[in-house]
């Protein structure tokens, strides 16, 4: 596509991470998504490869890439499997991120030289930048705070080393960062997809906050706090295209392969509607995934692409999930066969943090503004 | 909608049967992938599994509309549930009920629609779905019995049920012509049922492998005439069609029920959901469309029991039902936020249940080729 041409260091990477997905992450993608289980060897294994912590710069010892190549390992690896694909996109766009931009110089040192070194962090997600969450109780004690309460869901938060979370103080919202996952009780769900990507709650009894590890103020953290949801909504944006493709993907291959009345399926019209109503859709959003990341590589403004980025690939994705699974008939409707796992996957990542109506109010907000 | 009192009271009774009895099972259902032996037993005692089929043969002598009033009121709250009932009424039951000698009744309808027995219907085969005549299985008659060979697959209920009608062909080469539909019964030597599968939802139905190796059946279980296989498994499928759509707008009506609870009772940034516009939009938009959908369903249902044509209308009504449960079940979700993907709530089991409804008994693709057929001829 003319108006996405990736440099040859991209085109690297997005090689080895197909090798990577097709020989470690294929066999065991169907089975961690049955099981539940975050991949905690994967996860190893990729930070070996210098594939975990891909914006850190590298004097904290990150591969230190773009967001157009974080883009395009988030969208392969999700081809195959979206939960692997998830973590990484927490630990750099939910975690990474805010520390490399807007901690203090101390603070980035610790934590960026952990995420390089394989180590996971996670995100609580709370109600939305402006909202108090009723389930949280601070209490301000001479700089530090005490939390009591539960967040419903921290993203990578079964496994993680340390996290970021948001309270609501007096004088505002500030982020946090907390090592003492010990004192913490997780809330175990069973998500309808992203089984294996180690998404839990947290319960906080008394849980101290150390004024020293305030990743953002409150004074501050509104408009930065956009910045960061703008942010991780082109790493989501990404996961969808990929889950996207691979469900249009899957449905080319089997309707070529299965056949009905005499010819493979795919030389039915209907059959081929499908598939171009998922590639039209898939297109259009890699059109907007990778605007986002090329207008955030180039230091321009790139909240309203990566806004929208967000809303055409999660409806992509969902669209893809129903139709690749219509595509299969009953065979799609079985664990045999990976498409009813995309749906449920592609569903999963597009209500992750900011489900659609909440994003369009923000961006309503901001063409209005 | 209006409705005749008879009917209206008649969903009242299911309605509690399914908040009382169903609703509390179909999580566990779900999660455990447990078939609802206690909750067959009561559709039974509350002469469910029937409605249709006079009395005299052990049905309920209701009619199709209060049949597919129970299908919904049941999938409103566990599409499971509701699947057993729609598989056991229209595909076990009503083929035998149609096209059964007075024999055939007598021997298997009356237990059937009593509910001492289960029934299900094996027609899907793992090489012909859509494409129903490319059957493979085959039925040689030598002497007094058909000796059948071949696999059916996505059989629902096939591992639970005792009373199975399948089809199968003289000859693979003939096509339409060749396919009879047959009886058997469990534990008919050279008859298994195989593989049960793991499926996206219905987690609490059984969907089945059968399995035939030169298993013997009587002559005298052939259902309907020989070669007219194709006739029992279209008019069984016609009215299969409306007990599918019926579930499909139950599980639809589930979700929005399950989102206007939601949006009552929570808040976001100290305002009530419900005081949000986008909300609205979408419960307005939900409660539009399921409207719409129950008006084809019944309509399909009450045509069927006037003895009018209603081919066209049940295929509207099972499309048009399951695209808008998938839309439904979506928004469900999308209204809960992330809430919505766990078991918490019921609304990403209806969007798992509902899915199945776009393919079994006919996808949307082939609802749509009947409908245009209907409308544009042969």
């Amino acid at each position: 596509m003319a108006l996405i041409a990736f440099n040859s260091e991209q085109k690297l990477i997005q090689g080895e991470v197909r090798k990577f997905s097709r020989t470690e992450l294929e066999p065991i993608a169907g089975d961690i998504d049955k099981n539940g289980v975050f991949p905690v060897e994967i996860i190893k294994k990729l930070s070996d490869l210098g594939l975990s912590s891909l914006i850190v710069p590298e004097k904290f010892n990150g591969a230190d890439i773009d967001t157009t190549s974080l883009c395009i390992v988030l969208e392969e690896l999700s081809k195959v499997c979206a939960s692997i694909s998830n973590i990484l996109a927490v630990n750099n766009c939910l975690v990474a991120f805010p520390i490399m931009n807007y901690a203090p110089e101390q603070m980035k040192e610790h934590y960026l030289k952990k995420l390089a070194q394989g180590e996971i962090g996670a995100y609580s997600v709370d109600l939305g930048i402006d909202a108090p969450d009723a389930n949280i109780n601070v209490t301000e004690t001479d700089g530090d705070c005490l939390v009591s309460g539960r967040h419903d869901f921290v993203l990578n938060g079964e496994t993680a080393n340390f996290f970021i979370l948001p309270v609501c103080l007096t004088n505002g919202k500030a982020l946090y960062l907390c090592e003492d996952t010990a004192g913490i009780q997780q809330i175990k769900h069973q998500i309808l997809g992203m089984r294996a990507a180690g998404i839990v709650g947290f319960e906080y009894k008394d849980l101290r906050l150390m004024g020293d590890k305030c990743l953002l103020s409150a004074d501050k953290a509104v408009h930065l706090l956009k910045k960061i949801q703008d942010y991780s909504n082109i790493g989501f944006s990404a996961i969808s295209l990929g889950i996207a493709q691979a469900a249009f993907d899957a449905s080319v291959k089997y309707s070529k392969e299965r056949r009905q009345f005499g010819r493979a399926i795919c030389e039915f019209p209907m059959v081929q509607e499908m598939l171009v109503d998922m590639k039209t859709r898939i297109e259009a959003a890699r059109l907007f995934v990778y605007d986002a990341a090329a207008k955030f590589d180039k230091g321009q403004d790139y909240s309203l692409s990566a806004n929208i980025a967000r809303l055409i690939s999660g409806d992509a994705a969902v669209f893809s999930g129903i139709t690749a699974i219509q595509v299969h008939g009953g065979y799609g409707y079985i664990k045999d066969y990976p498409v009813e796992r995309f749906l449920r996957d592609a569903k999963t990542v597009q209500v992750l943090q900011e489900p659609p109506h909440d994003l369009k109010s923000r961006i309503a907000k901001e063409l209005l503004s | 909608m209006i409705l005749h009192e008879k009917h209206k009271k008649f969903r009242q009774k299911v309605k509690d049967f399914a908040d009382n009895e169903v609703a509390p099972r179909a999580k566990e259902l779900d999660i455990k992938h447990e078939f609802p032996w206690d909750l067959v037993k009561r559709m039974a005692e509350l002469e469910l599994l029937a409605l249709y089929v006079p009395k005299e043969y052990g049905g309920a002598g209701f009619d199709v509309l209060s049949y597919a009033i129970a299908v919904e009121e049941i999938g409103r709250v566990c599409g499971s549930t509701g699947i057993f009932l729609a598989a056991h009424s229209s595909l076990g039951v009503y083929p035998i009920f149609v096209a059964g000698t007075e024999e055939q009744k007598q021997k298997y309808l009356i237990p059937l629609a009593r509910g001492e027995k289960i029934g299900s219907f094996g027609l899907t085969e793992p090489n012909a779905g859509s494409d129903a005549a490319g059957t493979q299985t085959t039925a040689k008659l030598v002497g007094d019995e058909y000796v059948v060979n071949g696999t059916k697959r996505f059989i629902t209920s096939g591992s639970v049920a005792d009373i199975i009608i399948f089809t199968a062909t003289k000859d693979p080469a003939m096509g339409y012509p060749g396919i009879s539909a047959f009886i058997v019964e469990k534990g008919t030597p050279g008859f298994s049922s195989g593989n049960e599968e793991d499926k996206l939802g219905l987690l609490g139905s059984i969907t089945s492998e059968l399995v035939f190796e030169d298993c013997k059946i009587p002559k005298e279980n052939l259902l309907g005439k020989e070669g007219e296989g194709f006739k029992v498994f279209m008019a069984t499928l016609d009215g299969g069609r409306i007990s599918i759509g019926a579930l499909a707008l139950g599980i639809a009506q589930g979700a929005l029920d399950a989102s206007v609870k939601f949006v009552q009772e929570n808040k976001r940034s100290g305002k009530p959901l419900k005081k949000s516009q986008s909300i609205q939009s979408m419960i307005a938009e939900m409660a539009t469309e399921i409207e719409a959908a129950r008006l084809l369903i019944y309509q399909a249902a009450m045509l069927k029991d006037h003895d009018m044509p209603y081919t066209k209308e049940s295929a509207m009504a099972k499309y048009y039902a399951s695209h808008i449960g998938m839309k439904a079940t979506d928004m469900a979700i999308t209204i809960h936020g992330m809430l919505g993907l766990t078991k918490a709530y019921p609304v990403e089991r209806f969007m798992r249940d509902e899915k199945l409804m776009e393919i079994g008994e006919g996808t949307s693709e082939i609802q749509k080729i009947v409908i245009a057929r209907e409308i544009l001829g042969k």
